[in-house]
């Protein structure tokens, strides 16, 4: 690729990072499978060696559920860095603090929503899965190291939400509300069932002041922690991924055409 | 010999919070959760930083372990003893149980050790330090911009929405009362988001000209003090921490 000197600094060509994907390394792609398996492995052993347990006598799945999941979405990040384009590295910082915001707000309200994807989604739907799997994972870093470290554990889930998300993009989910709505409340099902282990065995269902709600009347009803905490997060996730989709698409009306196509090589 | 912690290296509190996760989150009983508690708060008092640590506590796991508790408190299931009862309807059964507070009061200590553990990681390291001691570990440049940006975005955020909202007054629009103000703020959010959108590719060009991307050793300005003990402290603790790891996935 050809470079240009300007007063003797050396400068890539603007558009080796600004608007292409660069090519996946096999090592790349390799990090990518390895952190998505280790995430699933992770799930499968929470669910396959505690089913049924007593959660009070079950006190070792935190660590290695927590381990499991940050180091996974860690690969992922991993994986996926070289592949985004500077513009949208520019952008993703931007997007994370609208979810830290937005998810911190409605975090201490006691509505039994999160609302903290909804840039992750945006920019899934503008940039692309790999874009979106970024956002969502440093959205939850960064939270974590700022303001609130409960979010780390799930950077894994959230990764996985901007991925769907721009995988959604790319069927054409986003052309009618009606088929944003279907896509976020499928993606939220997916992400409840990945989120559940995390809020229960590490935070007993209690991420926030609705959601606790939740999880207390399911267990009042006899449910175990980790059936309450799954049937609220599958419950809470779709309809909140169907209320972030479906915003989504109302701001993806909003924004003008001509910044939308300075993503179409990016997606 | 004195050590105080201004000589304590940003690389040194990542290591020594980071390692304190895992023991955070083992299997422990009651008893030795408060008092790793304790220990893990008077390493935050030492850094200086528990007013921070106060905010992180009422802000992020404070909310979320006494929720925790409360749920346990109150509805945990197959409790003994049982000091009080209320059902609502047949199905529905609340009882406040000594195994329930006692459960409960275990995650919520499990809760806070694990943000104190991120807060000695954390709090006591700025966003420049931060920086800097990723750097130094080799991680790659475009993960260190986005961590440390990302950080420090919603700062920038808040500007952005402040530049938003004088348009929005310059232009007349009333913002009188709670609800003007309400519908101006819904308003102002697809005007931020274009904004923010707009101006990518001329951060992307910044990001470029600055040699994001650029290969070899970074140069800071400012370096970070550190010494053979706290070299090989890193090592030990860190050492401790993967077998904390190790032995929380086998047991």
């Amino acid at each position: 690729m050809a470079s240009r000197t300007t007063s003797g600094q050396r400068l890539a060509s603007s558009e080796a990072g600004l608007g292409n994907h660069s090519t996946t390394s096999v090592k790349d792609r390799v990090l990518t499978i390895i952190g998505a398996l280790l995430m699933v492995i992770t799930y499968g052993w929470t669910l396959l060696s505690h089913q049924g347990q007593q959660e009070a006598t079950s006190g070792n799945i935190a660590m290695p559920l927590v381990l499991g999941y940050f180091i996974g979405a860690l690969l992922i990040i991993l994986g996926n860095i070289k592949r985004i384009p500077l513009s949208i590295i520019a952008l993703i910082p931007f997007a994370a603090a609208i979810n830290i915001v937005l998810g911190q707000i409605v975090g201490i309200s006691p509505i039994p929503l999160y609302l903290d994807t909804i840039a992750t989604v945006l920019i899934g739907y503008l940039a692309g899965p790999a874009a979106g799997a970024m956002t969502g994972a440093l959205t939850n870093i960064a939270w974590g190291l700022t303001i609130n470290p409960t979010t780390i554990p799930f950077a894994g889930g959230a990764a996985l939400i901007g991925l769907l998300a721009g995988y959604a993009a790319r069927a054409g989910f986003f052309q009618r509300w009606w088929k944003a709505l279907i896509a976020g409340a499928f993606v939220g099902v997916i992400a409840g069932f990945v989120g559940a282990p995390v809020a229960a065995y590490v935070y007993g269902g209690g991420m926030g002041v609705g959601t606790g709600s939740i999880v207390a009347t399911l267990q009042a009803t006899g449910q175990s922690l980790f059936a309450a905490t799954t049937l609220q997060s599958v419950l809470s996730d779709t309809i909140d991924k169907a209320a972030v989709f479906l915003i989504v698409w109302v701001l993806g009306r909003g924004i003008p055409q001509r910044v939308k196509d300075r993503f179409s090589t990016t997606r | 010999m004195r050590i105080d912690r201004f000589s304590i290296n940003p690389k040194t509190w990542l290591v020594l919070g980071l390692s304190a996760v895992p023991l955070a989150l083992i299997s422990l009983d009651i008893g030795a959760r408060a008092v790793l508690l304790l220990l893990l708060i008077c390493v935050v008092a030492w850094s200086g930083k528990l007013h921070a640590y106060g905010r992180y506590v009422l802000l992020g796991v404070g909310p979320v372990a006494v929720t925790a508790f409360c749920i346990q408190a109150v509805s945990f299931v197959g409790a003994q003893t049982i000091y009080a009862q209320w059902t609502p309807t047949s199905f529905l059964n609340f009882r406040l149980s000594k195994e329930g507070i006692l459960y409960g009061a275990t995650l919520g200590l499990q809760i806070l050790n694990f943000g104190t553990a991120c807060a000695i990681a954390f709090l006591p390291v700025s966003a420049g330090e931060l920086r800097w001691a990723l750097t130094d570990w080799k991680l790659p440049s475009r993960l260190i911009y986005l961590l440390v940006t990302s950080m420090n975005a919603p700062v920038l955020l808040s500007r952005y929405v402040g530049l938003v909202r004088e348009s929005q007054v310059r232009r007349g629009l009333d913002d009188s009362t709670v609800f003007s103000r309400s519908k101006l703020a819904l308003t102002s959010i697809g005007t931020l988001i274009n904004l923010i959108l707009l101006e990518h590719e001329d951060r992307a060009q910044s990001l470029e000209q600055r040699g994001l991307d650029r290969p070899g050793e970074r140069v800071f300005l400012r370096t970070y003090p550190d010494t053979q003990l706290q070299r090989v402290l890193r090592w030990i603790v860190g050492a401790c921490g993967i077998c904390t790891c190790i032995w929380g996935i086998l047991a």
